[in-house]
This record gives C-alpha cells, sequence and structure tokens, in this order.
C-alpha cells in the first residue's frame, strides 16, 4: 500500500490544471500547485531514492528544508537543477525528475547490495584502511560513488539575480501564528514592517491545523495583517529564505519567485518566530520508506490531498498527534496511535500504549513490531516532539539552554540581538505563542510564564538496547551504533561526533538528526546534555543558489576596466584593447601580429613621432602650505627644492623601505604640485598620502585631490613631436627637459609637460576630457603629415625598456629598494625623516648581495629572452641569483634586449650570467640597464 | 595502538565493532612534562609527535583548550602544496610536502592525500610572466613546477569559462603536479593518535593563562587546571599566540583576520584539480564526498570572530560561477570562517622568543594546512635541541629587525 | 592574443534606460572644481548662491557644492570659476576637476529602487555627505524634483550603464508602486 490522492482534500492544488513529468522515466500525474514531493506521494510513487553510503530504499520524511531524502535531478526546458528537494520545488508540465545517487532508477538500484556489506563499512571506516596503496588508486571510485546530482556541463545559468538592499523598523523572520501576530502590532503602532516567510503563503501550521488568533478565523486575521504592514510602509516577502544573520543587523534573503532576488536587509529590530521541527521516533529500520513525520503527512493531506498510505500507525507522546490522526482518519486512512505514555488520555482514535520497536519491509513499511508483536501497516508517522528552529539565533551570537521541562533547546535570552516567539522559543500553545508574538511586535514585556515544572510523561530517544539499526541521519547514512563507535574511539565532543560521523554535514544540514546525535552521545558518555554542547550553526539556514549570492556579477560586468574617454577614436583607428592596470588600453593599432605591430609602431615613434593615450596615469593635485612637507615626508626624492614649472622623478617608499609607486611630480607654484602616479596606483598612493596628511602634517596644511579622470593626456613622442605639434596648431611653450607649462587649446587652458618615458622628446598635452576629441582630431590630421603614427602601450613598454625605464611590480619586486634601482642618493644624502628611511640601512638594505636592477645581451641569436627566466651561476650549484623582468626585441637596437634583476648586478656588469628557463639554459651579457642612448641624447629631439 | 588495517577492519565488523579503543587518550594533566606544546591543532599536535618519535622526549603534554583541531586544521580549505617562490619557502613547504606524502602509512591514519595536482591560472601576459618566474623558481629548487599553455591548461579544468563571454581568457599558468588536497579533521586526529600511542598526554579543555617565568628561562605554565612545570614550552596556538606571548612582554607582528570558506552540496565527480585563478582570486576543488570547496580573500577586518561578511561571501562566489558558469547549478551548503594570524610579509614566525626555553610557531595566515607535518618538526628540533634547522632560521622573528623579509605574495605578484 | 573583446559601450547624450519604474539619462555636469578647506570661504568666494548638499539632498539651482567629506566638496557651476588652481590664503584649496565626473538622472519613483540594487547596505539617508560606494564604486548622489542624480567618474560609465541595464532587464521593480 503507497500514497493515494485524495479527492477533495487539498487547499492548495488547483484540479482544473493537471499536469504530468516524468520520474526515473515514469509518468507520474498531478496538479498546478504540487510541490514535487505531494505530487510523488498522491501517485503512490514510494521510493524516491537510495541512501548515500548502504543504497537503502528511501522514501519522502517531512515537508520543507528539513527532508533528508528526496534529493532529485530536475529539468525542465533548458533549466537544470541537480539537488533539488522534492518538498520545495514546484512540480511542471514536463519536468523531467530523476533520482540521484542511484543507478539506473531509484527502485532499482544496481548498487543495493552495498547494504549486505555494512558491517564493514561503519562511520569512518576509510581512516582505517585504503592505505596499501596512494589514496590515488582508490580516490577515483570512491569519489564516484559519492555525491548527489550531476553538474551538466552544457548548462550555464545566467547571472539574473538582482542584489538589492533594503531597510526595515522591524524585521519578522517567519510567517506562522507568532510570525504574523508580531508583524500585525508592529505595524499597527506605525513601523515599518517587513515580514519574510519561507513558504508561498502566511500561517504556518495553522494552513492544516486550522485554529483562532485572536478570536479570528486565522486566514481572516493573516489577511488584516497583510493590509496593515502594507499600508504601514512594509512589505511581505514570501517563498523567500531568510538564510543568513550577519554583523550590525545584516541579514541575507533569498526570493525564490520572478524576478528572484538576493536581499540584503537592515532592520532595527528583529523579531524571530521561525517555528519548529518535528522530530522522529527512533526504531529498528526506522529509514524505510513509508516512515514519515506525522506533522508533514498532514501537511500534504490537507494541502494537496496527498494521503502517505492506508494502513498508519502513529507514533507519539503528546497530544500534538491526535489531530494528525483525527485528520487522517477523516480522510478514510486505518490509523492506530502507538502511545508511548504511561498515562496516555483517550481521544477516540484506536491506540496501543506502548513503542514501536522495529520497522519491516524490503522495499517500504509492510509491518512493524510493536511491544514485542508484529501489526501489519504501510505506513508509519512519527510524533516525535519538537526541536525549535534557531539556525539565525546562533547565526547571530546567540546561545542555547537545555530545557529539561520541555525537552528542547531554547534561546537563552539576551544572547543575540532579536526576540524569540513561537515555536522557535519552545512555546507550542497556539494562544500563548500569538500573546508572545503580539508583546514582541509592540515592544510590550512578555508576561513572565513559569515553565512547565516537570519534564513531559515520555521523551523519545534513540535506544541503544534495541537490535537491529536505527537512522540517525538519514541522508548520511549515519546510525546510532555509530554514535557509540565514536564515543568508543573518543570522538564525544559534538564537533567531533559531527566531523567523525558526517552526522549533520548533509544537505538537510542535521535538522532532524542533530538533537538526535547530541542526545545519543549525551547517554553515552553519561553526560548531561548541556556539558555535550552543540554544534554551531553557520549561514546558510538552508541550501542557497550559487547564483544568488554572486548576483549579476558576471562577463563585462564583473570586476570592469575602466574605460578611456577617446576609446571610440582609438577604435576607430583600428586599435586592440588590453587591460594594464585596470584600464581598457590599446595595446596596438592595426591589423597583424601583434609583437610585429608593436615593433613597427615603436620604430616610427623612434624616426619621426608617435601619440599615444596616456590618461590613465595618477593625477594627484596636492595643495596647501604643507604640500612640500607632505611630499618629501611620504616620498624617497626630495620634493620641496623642485621649482614651479619643473618636474622631477621620484618613489613612494612603504614603511619596509620596498618600492612602492614610482612616478614624476610636477610643480606648479610654490604650495601647489601635481603627482603622478602608476595608473593601477591612484587609490593606493592617494590613500597613503591621506595618512601622512592627518597623522603628520596636519589636515588644515595640505589637501589631495583626484584629477585623474578629468583630463585626457595624449603623449607626443619623438624627434619630430615640435613639428608635429606646430602643424597641429598647438603652441608650444619653451620648455627644458623636465619642465612643466600651459598653453591654450580651444580657450581652454592645456597643461603641457615635457616629461619622457620613451627616451625622445616628448610632450604631455592634457585637456578636460570633453575636449579630448578634439585634441584627438588636430593630432590625428597632423599625424600623418609627419610620418607619424598612433602607438598603443605595447610599442610604449618597447621604447622605456630600450632606456631601462622600470614599470613597478614588473620590473620591482616585494624586495626591490631603491638603491636596487640605482637611486642611492637620497639614501645616503637626505638626513630628515622619510617614510621607509629606517628600512634603508638594516643588515639586510645595507648587504651584498641585493638584487639590482641591470640590462641583458645575449648573442646566440634573434630569439629573445623568456620573462620570467632566472639568472643563474655559470658554474656551480644551481642557485637562483635573480630573474629576467622584461625582455623584448629592440627595434632601434636591432637585437634583444631584457632587463633583469640581479644578484650584485652592477658590479657583474660585462661579465656573464647564464639564463635559465624551463631546463634550457643560454648564456648572456651583463650590462646596464639602459641599452639606447644611456647620455639622454635624443632627449631634446 | 590498535593497527588500522583492511584486515582489522573485517575483524572487527564481525564483533559490531567493539574493540576499537580511542583514537587517543584524554589525559589527565601531570605536574610536570619535559615538553609542554599549547595549542592542539595540527601544528602543535605533529610537534608533539615528532618530539616522541624523533627526539625520544615524549614526556610531553599538548594543552588545547577547546576540542583538537577546532581551530584553522579544521576550518581550512584542504589544499596540499609547494608552489612557492623563495627558496626558503619552497624548502619550508616542500618539506611539508614530503612528510604529508608519507604520513598516512608512519601515522596508520588515512588522511587521504590526493596528489591531484594544482593550478595557478593566469589571463593576461603579465601574469603568465609571474607564472614564468615562479615555475622557474620551483625548478631551480628541486620542486616539480612547469609552465602550462592555454590548451593544456584548459584540459585539467575542462568545466572552465571559454565562452565568448567570459571575462577572463585562460592562457595557462603554473602547474604543481604534486599538490592537491587531504583530509584536513584527519591530519589532527592522525597525529594525536600517534602522539598518544608514544605517550604524549593530550589534554583538551585546558587554557593556558600565564607562562611562569624564573631566571630568565621558561618554568612552566598556568592553566585552568592548575600549573604545569616544564622547561620546553612550545607555542602553536595560531591566533591566540600573540595573546600568549604578552605574558612575557613579547610583542609579535600578527593582525588576526577572518578568512571564510564555502562548501557545495555534494554532486558526482566534475572538477579533478585544485584551481586558483588569479583573474578572480578564486580557488577551488572538489571533496571526495562530491562538494565544491571554495575560498577567496580575507575579510579585510581585524576579528577573532570566526565569522564572515557578505562582501566577500558574494565576491567569491561570484568569481566562482565566473570561472565555471556550470556551477550556477548548484547551491551553497556551508559557510565559516576561521582566524588567520597575518604577519605583514605573509610568512610564517617560527623560532625562540622571550625567555630562553620558549619557541613560537605560529603567523602562518591564510597558508598553514598544507604546512603542518613541517611546522610540527622544525618546532619539535627547535624544542628539542635548542636551536634551529637550517630550514626554520629564515622564519625567525629576528628577520623583521635585518630587514629579510619573505614576501611571498609580494614576490610572487599574486595579489594578496 | 586571444583576449576578450569588449563591446558594450556607455550611455551617450539623449540615450535613456529603463529600470525599476525610472529612467536614466545623461545629464547636463557643468564645470567641476573640486575644493578643500574652508568651504564656507570656497564656496562664498567662487559660487556664492550654491547650496551645499548631502545625500540625496534636493536642488534646483544650476550651481551646486557637492559635500564629500567635512571639509572636502564638488563646486559645479555653470561657468568655470573665476579663481585659479592653487591654494588660496583665504583657506581653501582648489582644483580644476575637468570633466572628471559623468552625470546620471535617475528620473522616477524607482530611484532609489536602482540605488538599492548596488548599495552593499541601507542608503546613508539623511548623510550631511553625498558620497557613497554604488557597486563598488565611489560615487556622489544628490536629489532632483524628479528623483536622484549619480555622479560617477567617467572611466566607470560604461560599467555603470551595462549595470543600470541589467537592472532593467531581469530585475522588475523591487518594490510595488
Amino acid at each position: 500500500m503507497t500514497g493515494w490522492r485524495h479527492q477533495t482534500l487539498g487547499r492548495n492544488i488547483d484540479r482544473s490544471k493537471p499536469l504530468r513529468f516524468s520520474f526515473d522515466g515514469q509518468d507520474v500525474d498531478g496538479f498546478a500547485g504540487d510541490t514535487l514531493a505531494s505530487a510523488l506521494i498522491a501517485s503512490g510513487q514510494r521510493i524516491l531514492g537510495r541512501s548515500f553510503k548502504y543504497h537503502r530504499p528511501r522514501g519522502l520524511w517531512g515537508m520543507g528544508a528539513e527532508e533528508p531524502n528526496a534529493v532529485l535531478d530536475v529539468r525542465h526546458g533548458s533549466e537544470h537543477w541537480p539537488n533539488t528537494r522534492a518538498t520545495l520545488a514546484r512540480a511542471q508540465d514536463g519536468m523531467t525528475v530523476t533520482s540521484v545517487n542511484a543507478w539506473p532508477t531509484a527502485r532499482g538500484d544496481m548498487f543495493r547490495l552495498m547494504d549486505l556489506a555494512h558491517r564493514f563499512l561503519p562511520a569512518g571506516f576509510y581512516y582505517k584502511t585504503f592505505m596499501a596503496l596512494p589514496w590515488r588508486f582508490y580516490e577515483p571510485m570512491i569519489r564516484r560513488m559519492a555525491g548527489l546530482g550531476r553538474v551538466d556541463p552544457s548548462c550555464a545559468p545566467r547571472a539574473d539575480v538582482a542584489q538589492v538592499s533594503a531597510e526595515c523598523d522591524v524585521l519578522v523572520i517567519g510567517a506562522g501564528p507568532a510570525g504574523i501576530a508580531a508583524a500585525k502590532a508592529a505595524a499597527e503602532t506605525g513601523k515599518r514592517v517587513w515580514l519574510v516567510e519561507e513558504s508561498s503563503q502566511l500561517g504556518g501550521t495553522l494552513r492544516w491545523r486550522g485554529g483562532e488568533i485572536g478570536g479570528t478565523p486565522w486566514q481572516e486575521f493573516a489577511a488584516a495583517t497583510r493590509e496593515i504592514v502594507l499600508a504601514a510602509g512594509g512589505r511581505i516577502l514570501t517563498e523567500t529564505t531568510l538564510w543568513g544573520a550577519f554583523d550590525h543587523g545584516s541579514f541575507a534573503a533569498w526570493e525564490r519567485g520572478v524576478p528572484e532576488r538576493h536581499w540584503r536587509i537592515r532592520s532595527t529590530r528583529t523579531i524571530l518566530a521561525s517555528g519548529g521541527i518535528e522530530r522522529p521516533v527512533w526504531f529498528a529500520n526506522n529509514d524505510l520508506p513509508g516512515v514519515m513525520s506525522a506533522e508533514a503527512a498532514f501537511h500534504h493531506l490537507i494541502l494537496y490531498g496527498a494521503a502517505p498510505g492506508r494502513r498508519v500507525l502513529l507514533a507519539m507522546a503528546s497530544d500534538r498527534g491526535v489531530p494528525v490522526a483525527r485528520a487522517l482518519t477523516d480522510a478514510g486512512v486505518e490509523v492506530t496511535l502507538v502511545d508511548a505514555r504511561k498515562t496516555p488520555v483517550d481521544c477516540g482514535v484506536p491506540r496501543v500504549t506502548g513503542r514501536i520497536e522495529a520497522a519491516h519491509g524490503r522495499r517500504g513499511v509492510d509491518s512493524a513490531t510493536v511491544n514485542g508483536k508484529r501489526i501489519a501497516c504501510d505506513t508509519i508517522l512519527c510524533a516525535g516532539g519538537t526541536t525549535p528552529t534557531l539556525h539565525i539565533w546562533c547565526q547571530a551570537g546567540g546561545k542555547l539552554d537545555w530545557d529539561a521541562s520541555r525537552d528542547m533547546l531554547v534561546p537563552r535570552p539576551g544572547t543575540a540581538p532579536m526576540t524569540v516567539v513561537g515555536a522557535a522559543a519552545g512555546v507550542l500553545d497556539l494562544e500563548t505563542a500569538v500573546e508572545d508574538g503580539w508583546a514582541a511586535g509592540s515592544e510590550i514585556e512578555a508576561t513572565n510564564r513559569p515553565a512547565p515544572k516537570s519534564p513531559p510523561d515520555h521523551v523519545f530517544r534513540p535506544d541503544p538496547s534495541l537490535p537491529g539499526r536505527q537512522w540517525i541521519d538519514l541522508q548520511n547514512d549515519v546510525t546510532l551504533k555509530d554514535v557509540t563507535l565514536a564515543a568508543r574511539e573518543g570522538f564525544s565532543s559534538v564537533e567531533h561526533l559531527k566531523r567523525y560521523t558526517t552526522l549533520g554535514m548533509a544537505t538537510d544540514q542535521g535538522r532532524t538528526s542533530n538533537f538526535a546525535g547530541l542526545t545519543a552521545m549525551a547517554a553515552v558518555t553519561d553526560r548531561t546534555i548541556p556539558a555535550t554542547g552543540t554544534t554551531t550553526y553557520r549561514p546558510p539556514f538552508q541550501p542557497v543558489p550559487l547564483r544568488a549570492i554572486a548576483g549579476p556579477a558576471r562577463g563585462a560586468l564583473y570586476h570592469a576596466p575602466k574605460r578611456l574617454t577617446l576609446e571610440d577614436m582609438h577604435r576607430a583607428a583600428g586599435a586592440r584593447f588590453r587591460e594594464y592596470g585596470g584600464w581598457l588600453r590599446p595595446a596596438t593599432y592595426g591589423a597583424g601580429d601583434e609583437t610585429t605591430v608593436a615593433r613597427i609602431e615603436a620604430q616610427t615613434a623612434r624616426q619621426s613621432v608617435g601619440v599615444f593615450d596616456a590618461s590613465p596615469l595618477g593625477k594627484l593635485d596636492v595643495i596647501g602650505p604643507g604640500a612640500a612637507d607632505l611630499l618629501d615626508f611620504t616620498g624617497y626624492v626630495r620634493m620641496s627644492t623642485l621649482k614651479p614649472g619643473r618636474a622631477r622623478y621620484g618613489f613612494m617608499l612603504s614603511e619596509t623601505g620596498i618600492v612602492y609607486d614610482d612616478g614624476v611630480v610636477l610643480r606648479l607654484a610654490e604650495d601647489h604640485f601635481l603627482v603622478s602616479t602608476s595608473s593601477s596606483h591612484v587609490e593606493g598612493v592617494r590613500y597613503r598620502l591621506e595618512d601622512a596628511r592627518q597623522d603628520r602634517i596636519g589636515r588644515g596644511r595640505v589637501f589631495i585631490h583626484d584629477i585623474t579622470q578629468g583630463f585626457t593626456t595624449l603623449t607626443v613622442t619623438g624627434p619630430k613631436a615640435r613639428e608635429m605639434c606646430r602643424k597641429a596648431g598647438i603652441e608650444l611653450p619653451d620648455l627644458p627637459h623636465m619642465g612643466v607649462g600651459q598653453t591654450s587649446f580651444e580657450g581652454s587652458p592645456m597643461r603641457v609637460a615635457r616629461i619622457s618615458f620613451t627616451g625622445d622628446l616628448s610632450y604631455e598635452l592634457s585637456v578636460p576630457a570633453n575636449l579630448a576629441h578634439a585634441l584627438h582630431d588636430r593630432l590625428d590630421t597632423a599625424l600623418p603629415e609627419v610620418g607619424g603614427c598612433w602607438i598603443g602601450l605595447e610599442a610604449v613598454l618597447i621604447l622605456r625598456a630600450e632606456k631601462g625605464f622600470i614599470l613597478i611590480g614588473k620590473d620591482t619586486d616585494g624586495a626591490t629598494m631603491p638603491h636596487d634601482l640605482g637611486w642611492g642618493g637620497p639614501r645616503t644624502r637626505r638626513e630628515d625623516e622619510y617614510i621607509g628611511k629606517r628600512s634603508l640601512f638594516t643588515p639586510e638594505a645595507q648587504g651584498d648581495k641585493r638584487r639590482q636592477l641591470v640590462g641583458l645581451r645575449v648573442r646566440d641569436g634573434d630569439a629573445v629572452i623568456a620573462t620570467g627566466s632566472h639568472l643563474i651561476e655559470d658554474q656551480g650549484a644551481r642557485r637562483s641569483l635573480g630573474f629576467v623582468t622584461s625582455s623584448c626585441f629592440s627595434p632601434t637596437l636591432k637585437r634583444p634586449i631584457a632587463l633583469a634583476l640581479l644578484e650584485n648586478g652592477r658590479d657583474r656588469i660585462g661579465g656573464s650570467v647564464q639564463v635559465f628557463n624551463d631546463g634550457e639554459v643560454r648564456s648572456a651579457e651583463v650590462t646596464m640597464a639602459c641599452a639606447f642612448d644611456p647620455k639622454g641624447e635624443y632627449l631634446d629631439g | 595502538m590498535k593497527r588500522y588495517s583492511a584486515l582489522s577492519l573485517f575483524r572487527e565488523g564481525l564483533r559490531a565493532h567493539r574493540g576499537w579503543q580511542p583514537a587517543w587518550t584524554k589525559a589527565r594533566p601531570k605536574p610536570a612534562y619535559d615538553a609542554v606544546v599549547v595549542g592542539g591543532g595540527g601544528h602543535g599536535l605533529a610537534t608533539a609527535y615528532y618530539l616522541a618519535r624523533i627526539h625520544g622526549i615524549n614526556r610531553v603534554a599538548v594543552l588545547e583548550k577547546g576540542w583538537i583541531g577546532g581551530g584553522n586544521t579544521g576550518r581550512n580549505t584542504t589544499v596540499c602544496r609547494s608552489n612557492y617562490f623563495y627558496p626558503e619557502s619552497v624548502a619550508l613547504y616542500d618539506l611539508a610536502l614530503r612528510l604529508y606524502e608519507g604520513l598516512s602509512r608512519e601515522l596508520n591514519y588515512n588522511i587521504m592525500l590526493s596528489q591531484r595536482g594544482m593550478l595557478i591560472a593566469a589571463h593576461t601576459p603579465a601574469q603568465m610572466e609571474i607564472c614564468n618566474r615562479i615555475a622557474n623558481a620551483m625548478q631551480l629548487n628541486n620542486v616539480d613546477g612547469k609552465l602550462m599553455g592555454p590548451e593544456e591548461a584548459a584540459a585539467r579544468v575542462p568545466l572552465i569559462n571559454t565562452g565568448p563571454d567570459a571575462r577572463y581568457k585562460l592562457m595557462g599558468g603554473i602547474w604543481q603536479g604534486r599538490a592537491g588536497t587531504a583530509r584536513h579533521d584527519a591530519v589532527a586526529w592522525a597525529y594525536a593518535r600517534a602522539a598518544s600511542a608514544l605517550g604524549v598526554d593530550i589534554i583538551e579543555g585546558c587554557e593556558v593563562a600565564g607562562i611562569d617565568v624564573q631566571n630568565g628561562a621558561v618554568a612552566g605554565v598556568e592553566t585552568t587546571f592548575g600549573p604545569i612545570r616544564t622547561e620546553r614550552l612550545g607555542l602553536a596556538a595560531a591566533g591566540a599566540t600573540p595573546g600568549l606571548t604578552a605574558h612575557v612582554g613579547v610583542d609579535l607582528p600578527i593582525h588576526d583576520y577572518a578568512l571564510q570558506a564555502f562548501v557545495s552540496e555534494p554532486v558526482k565527480p566534475c572538477l579533478d584539480t585544485v584551481l586558483l585563478y588569479l583573474g578572480t582570486g578564486t580557488y577551488v576543488s572538489q571533496s571526495d564526498k562530491g562538494e565544491l570547496v571554495f575560498g577567496g580573500g580575507l575579510d579585510r577586518v581585524p576579528t577573532h570572530g570566526q565569522r564572515g561578511n557578505l562582501p566577500v561571501q558574494e565576491a567569491v562566489t561570484a568569481g566562482l560561477l565566473e570561472m565555471f558558469p556550470a556551477f550556477g547549478q548548484l547551491r551553497l551548503l556551508r559557510q565559516w570562517a576561521g582566524v588567520v594570524d597575518v604577519v605583514p610579509d605573509s610568512s610564517p614566525l617560527i623560532g625562540p622568543v622571550g625567555p630562553s626555553g620558549l619557541h613560537i610557531n605560529c603567523g602562518w595566515g591564510t597558508g598553514g594546512f598544507k604546512a603542518i607535518p613541517a611546522g610540527g618538526w622544525l618546532l619539535s628540533h627547535l624544542m628539542a635541541k635548542g636551536e634551529h634547522h637550517e630550514i626554520s632560521r629564515p622564519f625567525d622573528l629576528d628577520r623583521f629587525a635585518r630587514g629579510r623579509l619573505i614576501d611571498e605574495a609580494a614576490g610572487s605578484g599574486i595579489a594578496h | 592574443m586571444d583576449e576578450r573583446l569588449w563591446t558594450d559601450r556607455a550611455l551617450a547624450d539623449g540615450e535613456a534606460i529603463a529600470a525599476a519604474g525610472c529612467r536614466i539619462s545623461r545629464s547636463g555636469t557643468g564645470h567641476q572644481t573640486l575644493v578643500s578647506g574652508d568651504l564656507t570661504a570656497a564656496i562664498s568666494m567662487l559660487a556664492p548662491d550654491a547650496p551645499l548638499l548631502g545625500f540625496a539632498e534636493v536642488s534646483d539651482t544650476p550651481e551646486q557644492a557637492i559635500r564629500i567629506a567635512r571639509d572636502h566638496a564638488l563646486l559645479v557651476t555653470s561657468n568655470p570659476v573665476q579663481e585659479d588652481p592653487g591654494w588660496h590664503s583665504a583657506g581653501f584649496a582648489l582644483s580644476d576637476a575637468g570633466n572628471r565626473f559623468a552625470c546620471l538622472d535617475l528620473a522616477g519613483h524607482g530611484a532609489m529602487d536602482v540605488l538599492a540594487h548596488g548599495l552593499a547596505s541601507a542608503a546613508p539617508v539623511g548623510s550631511p555627505s553625498a558620497a557613497l560606494y554604488f557597486v563598488g564604486l565611489p560615487v556622489l548622489v544628490t536629489g532632483t524634483r524628479t528623483g536622484l542624480k549619480l555622479w560617477v567618474d567617467q572611466a566607470h560609465l560604461t560599467y555603470l550603464t551595462g549595470f543600470i541595464a541589467r537592472i532593467g532587464r531581469n530585475a522588475g521593480p523591487a518594490f510595488d508602486s
């Protein structure tokens, strides 16, 4: 006997809209509104999967996230969701649903013989064996047996979940009776209330149990609540799982609807009304299909008309199971209560006093042993008690106390910034729960109610004296014997128990197993429950799609690079773009092999003129009477001696003396400097300047403005640079090398700086971004007249490499100090304090084995040295003396050039060194870093 | 110590497993020991084991304030590797990897060392240059490292995003074949069992409240179980170590941050190697249980909270799905954080501090799990012999005064 | 080099995106000047009619002083300011910011919703500073009669265009109207 569909019951289903999907190849009929679980139950499908280790048949247990067994692979159209919980998934027409971890079907799983070997596969068995050979030999087999669903390589879900921030006055988590009462009360005081409910409806357990709230039928109360909450400016989110409590009152919630959203909610006050979960009852073979939570059976019957079977045993020890029995009986199911209480109360349903000791059946329940006697049945419902759902409380740092009188772990007041009401607080009585919710919503102190003095008549516990296997964690196949074994082997703290047996680590996150594991361990080690401890709870409350957390950041929206104002013009000129330092910049212009094109561009720039877009270089205005002091303190090269109208190259060091950035500083006036930074270090340099400004120089004495993106800078470089500008109608001021001035362009001031990164005569022209296109036009028109061209960054890198000019982070590393680069002057000469100074005089900084910047020259052909090659001695043990940092073919010198950091490099100039790359070795001559025009004669054109 | 083997497993299976003994003895502290190790994580337990096994000192106590392996040893993403840049680092981490390679057999406990390889993947020419630099450094240090091109790299991670809309185009990277993963809890339990079998006392629930010093030398510790005398004290307590050295007036340059880690629901095998992609900063591997284990950067706010916040979660997860769009079919199952003790140059602190007889092994930051055997081995050497082994010498605290930082993060160009 | 082809582009003048109950278009930015130090002195000298605006504060005037920090503001004026860049003895520093900021006009009741899609936490309503982080980018947010204005560094405009267009395509209204 299996599940069936009641003729009329089923508030959530629409019988006018039938649907069909397939499960393991078989057709399953259902209705709109069904979940996969309800449709499968109602259609008589009992075996929904196979257990993880022993491949035992498994059926539906629960009704929500606590469901441990019915994990299914779902396909619908092009969508694929491998590990779907049947209880939380809406059934849709045309779905293809398959069981996981079973082959070919759950009913006829090939691996079911694993169960025969269960004696040899207890918890942790893999730690005790598989050592004869390296793990790699056993691993493939183990991996194939593990895992639930399968990732479909061809299915790439879109990044379409919006991430939205929100705030509210009161956040109410859970829309059961206590939550609804709290929300209504708070809204009535004018608060903006956000009520978040995981299922699709308000009402909680009242949806199947029925009942009144404050004398009103619950549906009316819920409707009134909705009205009042919305009127007060609040919001009700259903089908939304509040899954994480984070610092500072922040919460994360996943709204499953259309559109799907990832909410980040900040609340002033929080009320947790998350209810409780029904506990199992433990007996031998309690994992058979047909063993189900009584509350879940009730839920499925009333909401979906899905009845679990025809002959039901209902194990219980409190009156909470009685309405379940009555409802089933009314629906035509034969129910016998198995009441474990010593003094049970008569309720009109056939009853046996005692307990279930074992369930029997091959593929599902067909009978049970009760008080030593065999009773035929097809379903065993368990009403084992309630475990409050307190994940969010614990995530927020809340502690739990053991309440023996309620047989529950309940929140310890004051240990987390939220109020807990209802079943989550251990209050199962409807009226009391509503009262507490009301009080919390109104911010009134709840009436102090004494806790029940005596513990319940009977509490269910796993009993090790029962023969047979009793399951504690269904999904991870952990039995009571495993808990005993763990205790025997000393894994008796709750965390060790969990990690050793994997109890509570499955996708149901221990909802139906943690309590049993804890109490069993406490019993076996003869400790109290508080002494045994509880595990910590971490987000997510329930498995949340990775898509929801990742949001829309994908492709072009992931770590997007910054874009140039003139990007369209560069594209029109045929530029190929690449990311450099967080910006999208032209690498080369025109089609063809990039390396060849770059060489030609570099050659053109050396011979006539090249123009490149240097806008990304940082531009920080440093202004004020303390400006010079600030730069002297934060820089390695003193700028206070720089004259207005001049520029100077310098470094910024870290406290460790390591070079952090390099750049040119322009002095525009006595108290006005313009600091240029590497394009990737603008923020970093600004912060360091700010740091010193606030802590050392004084906030009133100097100010830093980032104007990098206000201006477009085009650099005209080459022997014909002046001629080019003249032809472009640009009147250049008369400037010495490293001089800065101003001219007019289209009625606006244009800064002109004669600074050279290429070694040629070079003018940096800066205009406000809205004049960028005009400047580009002028230069573009003039270029062909002088035989010049636009050059990309690859060409610029070649030109600067020929001069031995460094790129931070490429030709420097985490150990490079300024004197390694040949800039030892300030170190020996400066007597004033500056950042990094002390570190320049440690034994290491003064050592004689420092890696210094040099050039390399090979004589064995035109093959360029691989960047990243290491340098080793000609003879003796192979030890790295340094490495190649930049390398290219120089069109100017017509040979390969390279820069490297080499131990004792400067002393080795003129000598030779071996270059090691992936096992191959070449010989190279050590030279000065500057390979072209060391005297700088080309700077004047 | 009852031997673990397929045979003993079979025999016990016939006896309902009644014959298994506690994996380690839960000891009560004695008044005095020849050596005391504070910190019952992987490093502390390994230290005690090697003290007994190699140096013949077995009157040793390991003091753990919680339950063993409950700190970062139980919270990491289980990666083992030695693909580092500086020769000092390579020597250190490869010592650990070599010890890991024989550990299951040596300790008679399956730690499931899966040497499935690790790929540090690059997407720009500049990154490939850095990768080449590291690969060559590894080769010169006689460690298996090689530079892979795009096709070979893509073959290692078949699900990686190679579509036209991919943010990053895989260009290749550094491959270390011997790198991989291990079962983190098992490493702690394995060392605990072996140490215990050699006579070491493992004392849980025991917190150290003070260090006794007499005449400039260690005399013992104050604990929740009362005073314990010893002349050899080793501190392997990660983020808690600065609090301990403060008792003897030693300041350690350590900042504690939260490092989050994430685990998806388990699925059938779909990723066969460990991957760190420089573009996203997210790293991922698949456990033997089928769960995807992934992580990324730190929560850059100092904390002891063992929990992180949403911004990092969102960033790391976005990185994962950008690399592997198919993983958008999966859900997050668990998330946690460890407290990582970060040193300014991202290299550990190993060596003597303060009064004679006191040694520390900490500051491993985000990289302590892969180094457990080496950390234990080296600390035991220090405690037994009173001096550095040549592999631990460069990591002494005095390197800051000397200026000899071992800055792996900056040295290798990988953003930290 | 086989690298990613970037084909997206920034919102152009005259174009508009509809998203979350809001119409987003480019707005004029006038002349931009950064001032620091004594803001009162700076404003009275450079743009006497400009109100000092905090987060989402509404102003109709073409001259505005958008507060960034306690002692730092962005002056937006119809004409270039009369003073030179540099230090002024009245106690403030002045920089010509060129066209550093681009401006997006968010018109419609959904303006705050659009903002909510890019904030890591609740909007800083009432803050004297108009500066905040929107999708990780530093931006300034001022108010208009019909909604909000978002001031962002030029170079990020392409990304923001794509991000906001995404909101329009996927998410629908974040809040019921």
